[in-house]
């Protein structure tokens, strides 16, 4: 049972998990929960997002906060399930010539994402309140 | 992009014929997945009407040594130029149509794939046009970096086929020199 994967498939949560979504949508805020969820691979549990976009609506965070996590909600954060062979694209362009669902397929692949990395921290260097705040401004990689 | 290895992917594609004859269909989706990588800039800062990193990340839109793959997303500039220049024989008036939709889409990259197409092929590019938009926004892309490469070779071209009174016009903007505004970026 996982609230954030790599993956795309869920079971449903108990009751446990239903609480920890909870409690974990609550530090929305916190730029470690966007990290991790990243760091799972981007995924969220269905019931899991439900609770994050509540609590967007209810008890916004910062607005860069607000940004960051309105793309992950809207597909637009690189995640792991959604990688794309476009070698294999390739040949069957060779072998058919672009067909509309080939055209379909390469619109997806190359839909721009935002890929997100943790900033390099020397261990001892925790930062003050303000530092780890600024910080999520330049997590952004390009894409 | 939901893929790591677009560069080398379409890159071998440049030579097969069923890629080329791919590209002219695949226009309006280059465009307007280039445009989806600026507004996802924008949102997070890094692209605006008057600014993008274009000009760094690809300096030049034609082919040359300067650009690189080093960001992934440069690779929608190429396919949309590829995309463009074979639309230009395979349906020029679709051709034509695109570099009127490129300047209406407020990011710095589109107005260089104007001023290349305009430079490339001055006989589907109307001058008045492409002088229009050269001068236009208070002369902006006259002047700012973003564009230059694309600027200066719009000019050249211009200057060998534009009216007297468009060259003119062209003189005067360059004497009077960038407006205040326009300064801090040269």
């Amino acid at each position: 049972m996982l609230l954030a994967s790599g993956s795309r498939s869920w079971n449903g949560l108990d009751e446990a998990m239903k609480h920890m979504a909870r409690w974990l949508a609550r530090h929305l805020g916190n730029s470690e929960l966007f990290l991790w969820v990243i760091a799972r691979g981007g995924n969220l549990h269905p019931q899991f997002e439900w609770e994050l976009r509540r609590r967007l609506k209810d008890d916004p965070p910062s607005p860069s906060l607000q940004v960051l996590w309105a793309l992950l909600l809207s597909g637009r954060v690189k995640s792991r399930s959604k990688h794309h062979d476009l070698y294999s694209w390739s040949d069957r362009l060779k072998a058919q010539g672009l067909t509309p669902t080939l055209r379909f397929e390469l619109n997806s692949a190359l839909a721009p994402v935002v890929k997100f990395s943790r900033p390099y921290r020397w261990p001892s260097a925790e930062g003050t309140p303000e530092e780890r705040k600024t910080s999520v401004s330049t997590l952004f990689n390009g894409k | 992009m939901g893929t790591d290895y677009a560069h080398s992917v379409l890159g071998a594609l440049e030579k097969v014929d069923k890629w080329a004859d791919a590209l002219p269909v695949l226009l309006p989706d280059a465009t307007a997945l280039l445009r989806d990588a600026l507004d996802l800039m924008r949102e997070l800062g890094g692209a605006s009407d008057r600014e993008d990193l274009s000009y760094i990340h690809q300096p030049s839109i034609s082919d040359h040594e300067q650009n690189n793959d080093f960001n992934e997303w440069t690779e929608l500039i190429v396919m949309t130029r590829d995309a463009w220049l074979t639309a230009t024989d395979a349906d020029p008036e679709m051709a034509k149509i695109e570099v009127k939709r490129w300047l209406g889409i407020h990011y710095p990259v589109f107005r260089r794939l104007a001023f290349f197409a305009a430079a490339q092929r001055p006989d589907l590019i109307d001058e008045g046009l492409a002088l229009g938009s050269l001068l236009s926004d208070d002369h902006y892309w006259l002047w700012t970096s973003m564009t230059r490469r694309e600027t200066i070779r719009l000019i050249a071209s211009l200057s060998t086929r534009i009216s007297p009174e468009q060259s003119e016009r062209l003189q005067a903007a360059i004497n009077n020199g960038p407006r205040p505004r326009c300064s801090a970026m040269i």
